[in-house]
């Protein structure tokens, strides 16, 4: 994983990228208390938040170049993220 | 001679001569909730303007702040959450604070400001300034790890619930999550079928949510809903599920059931579309601040109409209400942007109050 991006409004935080079939560590900020992930192509995810903390394992599949899309869907604004699956060497 | 002493006495005069230096010379801080005092809560939220645009209400009961009962209360402060393990960057904000003696104990507040707060009194409009905080020099309530509002005049606080309400905006918005306190036992809730919503992949299944420590005695229980783009949604109300489920295969709906008895159906108060996650919708229900509600029972079901499915059906959510009355003795009602309010009993900030 490579750097952090704050979103805005700054409900959630993630990595710029993750690693195929790597772990995802999602800070949130806000009071969602599930994340909705869509992997074009693979579907749609949900993410138990804990103590402000959401982890998802990339699925099996997903390669190297694919975009997640993460969403709190907290109301009225909404905190989104995009991370970039990047291929394992 | 101490000739430092002159420059300071000097200040001190000045200071007295606006009616500022005790106030200034004899700090103290209270905080809310108690307990909160010296411990690191387990969770976190986010302060108007600092996170998002919007209005944020506390009201406090007497009880927490018997001890500053005839003082005068000088400022906030919010501290960092220790939680989270990010540096945070420094922000600012243009925030407004009023306060006031609420009409209502924390037990009873309502969604809706003016109700709870008739006439509070503006007591600092201004920039709000968080601290950059990093994770290795945190200590508790010391600077830089708290967020600071200096009253520009003083709140003469003579007892009674009171009311505090920050309301604030930015150009863009920072990562500085604040400590929060939450009630020990929540609601509970659990599925009952499944969705047949389009949005359903193989791995879910679901397309109903609800925060289940909200659903509290005068709690607002807050449900989203995820639809195709462009569908109506609806949400049905009952107190029970049905015995057995009513397939909607007759009425163009072979996939999907009806899971709730229904007894009422009500609009989201908003909903949204996003081209990646389709759209969203939000349900509030308020549940009344009766204890008689506590550990009541009952069961929604979301509909979808249009879009890419004639009608579709979410899940339905069996939910119990927490079986004890609210505790920490601190609500928070929220308004994010120009969003409906909702209260909260289940999720406040740590709140340090400063006063002489």
């Amino acid at each position: 994983m490579t750097g952090s991006r704050v979103q805005d409004p700054a409900g959630i935080t993630v990595p710029s990228s993750v690693r195929e079939g790597g772990n995802l560590r999602i800070d949130v900020a806000s009071s969602a208390r599930e994340l909705s992930l869509v992997i074009p192509g693979h579907g749609r995810y949900w993410a138990r938040v804990t103590n402000g903390v959401a982890e998802f394992r990339v699925p099996p599949g997903v390669s190297g170049g694919t975009m997640i899309f993460i969403s709190d869907r907290v109301m009225p604004f909404p905190s989104s993220a995009v991370v970039q699956v990047v291929s394992s060497p | 001679m101490n000739t430092f002493c002159v420059p300071v006495r000097l200040a001190v005069s000045a200071l007295a001569a606006v009616g500022w230096a005790p106030s200034i010379l004899a700090q103290s801080r209270v905080v809310v909730p108690q307990f909160a005092q010296g411990a690191e809560q387990p969770s976190t939220t986010w302060l108007p303007g600092i996170g998002f645009d919007g209005r944020l209400q506390l009201v406090i009961d007497p009880a927490q702040l018997a001890s500053v009962a005839g003082r005068n209360l000088l400022g906030l402060e919010f501290r960092r959450d220790t939680g989270n393990p990010r540096d945070f960057t420094s922000a600012t904000a243009d925030v407004v604070v009023r306060i006031g003696i609420a009409s209502t104990p924390s037990f009873g507040v309502s969604a809706n400001f003016a109700a709870n707060a008739p006439a509070p009194a503006l007591h600092y409009q201004g920039p709000l300034s968080a601290p950059a905080s990093s994770v290795a020099g945190y200590a508790g309530w010391a600077d830089p790890h708290v967020i600071r509002i200096t009253f520009t005049r003083p709140f003469a606080y003579a007892g009674g619930p009171l009311a505090i309400e920050v309301e604030g905006s930015a150009p863009t918005h920072s990562w500085w999550p604040v400590d929060a306190a939450v009630l020990a036992t929540g609601g509970g809730f659990s599925r009952v079928g499944t969705s047949c919503s389009p949005l359903v992949t193989p791995t879910g299944g679901s397309t109903m949510t609800v925060r289940d420590p909200a659903l509290q005695v005068g709690a607002t229980a807050i449900f989203g809903q995820d639809t195709a783009p462009g569908a109506v949604a609806l949400l049905l109300f009952g107190l029970d599920t049905l015995a057995n489920p009513i397939s909607l295969a007759a009425i163009g709906a072979p996939a999907c059931s009806l899971y709730v008895d229904p007894l009422a159906a009500t609009a989201p108060v908003m909903s949204l579309e996003d081209a990646r996650f389709g759209g969203l919708h939000e349900y509030h229900l308020a549940i009344p601040a009766d204890p008689a509600f506590a550990a009541a029972t009952f069961v929604v079901q979301g509909l979808e109409l249009g879009a890419s499915a004639v009608l579709a059906t979410s899940e339905a959510l069996a939910c119990q209400i927490a079986s004890t009355v609210p505790s920490l003795g601190v609500a928070a009602v929220w308004a994010i942007g120009n969003g409906t309010p909702h209260v909260s009993h289940e999720l406040v900030p740590v709140i340090g109050i400063l006063h002489d």
